[in-house]
């Protein structure tokens, strides 16, 4: 009797354990290295490269650049095989990519410089987004107009590093986020703003702000407050690799970059036929969201006044204020390294060459 | 008296081996994992000292929240096992729906109690309340009715009700199997209450800490959340083991 | 003569099977049983004994025929508390020591503390365990479980004692130790004892009539008057007149 107790107590331990531990990595340590194509010759040989690319979230038109390019075949005439690995609430593209689940990985910056202060050997590569896409958005009738209007209020984010914009945001305006309001963490939908559990809730541009439309809300009934606005923005989806492994496949990651950003433009250049490539992918939402999706993330592609040739632009000024903002909201302990070990634009510059 | 320092001696042993290999790397080395991925023992007992206060702040919330889910679905469990004891005929109903619940895994039902409840602690009750009804219901059945048939006919024989029959002999019987669905409840509602933070409107409580601490890389952060978990279901788990063993002096597996 | 104590009259007990092969357990079993008779219900297992005794129990109901006991219907008599039973197993609860337990139905029945407390020490004493008050059923031997589960029949103090095999789980010197024991209890108390066995000595010992039952189906073959003296002993195994009975039951159920 007493040793099955034991046995059970161990049990207990185990499975806690287990659970706690499953929302971490739950990854095993495979290792995919690059297949170790040296930059000489590219597609004549016919034999593609395998790439894989674990995105941060769900298929969906946030990631469209890659769709189109695989669509369009343009990774096929780089002489590479593409795998997209759609993302999830308990994927971490980081650890994917530390760990060679994937080749390449999209993430915010902010969370990269985390990582990297932790000693990850990971390198930023590319941005693709130029603008922040956070918003925070409330009812007109909870008459949040200014981030000041948000002293008592309950306030929702995904957290999990998501939340440091809207620190940022708070702190700007004189609140204190532990004593002025509540933060609460959301769920994947926006059902805890439109039932009134919570006043002001985070919304993507391209996603979440356009399920507040489709639910019948007209923009007349939604304040808004946009972090590029607030001048507290951060960059979002950007492009990093294994240092180790872009070492050894730099010319890999060129020809990926390069057929990525016609994917990209091409997708931005026509958003309703992207938003109907993702759909083709995965229909887990409709079609005229995807659609609505990629007009939006069009936006932050290639912005107003953007030269659609330098999609992938790396803006160290954005991402040194990413840094800062970063550290001074409580993200990063000591203040993130940015040089070409972390942050490089080299490939870039190749892919763009003329 | 040497057999139970035995018992106790090897697991003890086996988890000091255990931590050991750990903090000097073995683990590490079999794995390919670097420190920051899996942080070692002693950097988690820094971190966890250094936060102590927030820490067992957010595993009070926790386990709070736990306990109550525990007692009212163990209480909802044993009253549907009742109802079905009295009334066979759509009390067994009642027990195949409440089996049935029991396979509706934890992440698909936090987000159902998010739409019904508003707050983070309510929805972890509701969660922990769900799965651990089901247990208690289904061990306090067996309890109720994997009973002798000539106790019943001795209760008969003096004419005793149901109701009597019910307080002096089916509910006595159930006893050892309340506190084995307690023993699985007790592990299953600390992570029940864990997964549900994964997913609740709050950012206090044990799981968020461990969600969200190991997706902004605070690994250490995080495992010592996790140590705490591990420790508060263990002392959990021995309390009720030591109230088992006081209340069920008569049963022969506390020989 | 007085009216008889217990009637049964034309009782039959069919168990429906499913395939339409009813299973016959007792058909047309007419017995007088007199007041303050010991009497056995012997046979071989599947001649219903056990099941005419749940009849006159009221824990079955037969399919035909009638029981009364002093005029009264077997459930009359059952809710009016008015006799004890003894079961094949002691059927004690495993969570109340041997005085709670044998306490158990005087709680039912509502008897005050105080009398059922001098009751439980006079029946303790009765089956010589009055050292084993406070353990638990766990802590028993089989042949002490037993007594217990007499204890907690005598000590309703019944005017009717139905039993059921009580001692066919024992060994045989603990059973005719306790043969021994129930003849000196019931020769205090002359209840009206009804006692279902297989075994043809304990129920010759025992008995002042055997009713011998033969199965397929279930019905009285025979009806044997044992006319051995009384106060009985075990010494009264050894001797002929014993063993003619035991003989002359055996013989009855070869001619079946």
């Amino acid at each position: 009797m007493k040793k099955s107790k034991f046995t059970s107590l161990l049990a207990v331990i185990i499975l806690i354990l287990l659970v706690a531990t499953g929302c971490s990595s739950g990854n095993s340590a495979a290792t995919t290295t690059g297949t170790g194509t040296s930059g000489a010759d590219k597609t004549t040989s016919g034999k593609l490269d395998k790439v894989t690319l674990q995105l941060k979230w769900l298929p969906q038109s946030q990631f469209m650049g890659y769709y189109v390019a695989q669509a369009k075949g343009y990774y096929k005439d780089a002489g590479i095989d593409i795998e997209i690995l759609p993302g999830g609430s308990d994927i971490i593209p980081e650890q994917q990519v530390y760990n060679g689940v994937a080749n390449i990985g999209v993430t915010w910056d902010s969370s990269l410089m985390k990582y990297q202060s932790k000693g990850w050997g990971l390198v930023q590569v590319g941005q693709i987004f130029q603008k922040s896409a956070m918003l925070l958005v409330s009812k007109a009738s909870s008459g949040i107009n200014s981030p000041k209007d948000l002293k008592g209020k309950k306030v929702g984010s995904w957290f999990g590093g998501n939340e440091y914009e809207i620190y940022a945001l708070l702190e700007a305006n004189g609140l204190n986020k532990d004593t002025d309001l509540k933060m609460v963490q959301q769920d994947y939908t926006m059902n805890q703003l439109l039932k009134d559990e919570i006043d002001a809730t985070s919304a993507m541009t391209y996603n979440e702000y356009g399920l507040l439309l489709e639910s019948g809300l007209k923009e007349s009934d939604l304040h808004v407050l946009n972090m590029n606005d607030a001048g507290v923005a951060m960059l979002e989806d950007c492009l990093f690799v294994n240092s180790d492994w872009i070492a050894k496949n730099e010319d890999l990651y060129v020809r990926f970059l390069k057929a990525s950003i016609k994917g990209w433009a091409e997708a931005c250049a026509n958003p309703e036929a992207a938003g109907k490539v993702v759909f083709d992918v995965d229909q887990s939402v409709s079609l005229a969201h995807q659609v609505y999706m990629a007009k939006e993330v069009a936006k932050l592609v290639v912005p107003k006044d953007f030269d659609p040739a330098k999609i992938g632009y790396m803006d160290m000024a954005a991402i040194q204020q990413t840094a800062d903002l970063a550290l001074k909201y409580g993200l990063l302990s000591k203040p993130a390294v940015i040089s070409e070990n972390t942050f490089t634009s080299k490939y870039w510059t190749k892919a763009t060459a003329k | 008296m040497k057999s139970k320092v035995i018992t106790i001696l090897w697991p003890l042993a086996f988890g000091i081996a255990l931590i050991l290999a750990w903090q000097f790397g073995l683990f590490h080395k079999v794995l390919d994992l670097k420190p920051f991925q899996l942080p070692v023992p002693s950097e988690i007992a820094s971190t966890l000292a250094a936060n102590l206060p927030k820490a067992l702040k957010d595993c009070g919330v926790t386990i709070s929240g736990a306990l109550v889910g525990m007692i009212i679905g163990s209480l909802m469990g044993f009253m549907i096992a009742a109802i079905a004891t009295f009334f066979p005929k759509w009390g067994y109903g009642g027990m195949i729906v409440v089996t049935a619940l029991n396979a509706v895994p934890i992440v698909a039902l936090s987000p159902i109690m998010n739409l019904w409840f508003s707050t983070g602690m309510e929805q972890k009750i509701a969660v922990v309340t769900v799965v651990c009804m089901a247990a208690m219901a289904i061990n306090g059945y067996s309890g109720l009715n994997n009973i002798n048939p000539y106790s019943i006919d001795l209760m008969h024989s003096v004419a005793a009700s149901e109701w009597t029959i019910f307080k002096k002999l089916r509910f006595p019987n159930s006893l050892p199997y309340i506190f084995t669905a307690s023993k699985i409840n007790i592990a299953s509602s600390i992570i029940a209450a864990i997964i549900s933070e994964y997913f609740a409107a709050s950012t206090s409580g044990l799981g968020f800490g461990i969600k969200d601490n190991l997706r902004k890389a605070e690994m250490a952060m995080g495992w010592s959340y996790i140590v705490v978990a591990s420790l508060a279901g263990v002392i959990l788990y021995c309390v009720i083991l030591l109230v088992e063993r006081d209340a069920l002096k008569w049963h022969a597996s506390q020989k | 003569m007085n009216a008889p104590e217990i009637q049964i009259k034309n009782v039959s007990m069919v168990y429906p099977v499913n395939n339409g092969q009813d299973i016959v357990a007792l058909t047309d079993v007419n017995l007088d049983i007199q007041e303050g008779e010991f009497i056995s219900l012997l046979g071989p297992s599947g001649c219903g004994k056990t099941t005419l005794l749940r009849i006159i129990a009221d824990l079955n109901q037969p399919t035909a025929g009638s029981v009364a006991i002093r005029g009264q219907s077997p459930r009359d008599i059952r809710m009016q508390r008015k006799y004890g039973i003894v079961f094949q197993n002691p059927v004690l609860y495993d969570w109340r020591t041997v005085r709670r337990n044998i306490c158990m139905p005087m709680e039912i029945m509502g008897i005050p503390k105080k009398e059922r407390t001098a009751r439980i020490n006079r029946v303790l004493e009765l089956v010589g365990l009055q050292d084993f008050g406070d353990k638990y059923p766990f802590e028993l031997s089989g042949g002490m479980q037993q007594r217990v589960g007499i204890a907690r029949a005598l000590a309703l103090d019944p005017e009717f004692l139905f039993m059921d095999e009580p001692f066919s789980a024992l060994d045989e010197f603990t059973r005719e130790k306790l043969n021994e024991d129930l003849l000196s209890i019931w020769s205090k108390a002359k209840k009206t004892v009804i006692f279902v066995t297989h075994n043809i000595p304990e129920s010759v010992f025992l008995s002042d009539r055997v009713v011998v039952l033969s199965p397929h189906p279930g019905r009285i073959s025979a009806i044997v008057d044992i006319n051995l003296p009384r106060p009985r002993e075990n010494s009264i195994r050894e001797t002929p007149e014993f063993y003619e009975y035991v003989t002359k039951i055996r013989r009855s159920f070869e001619g079946v």
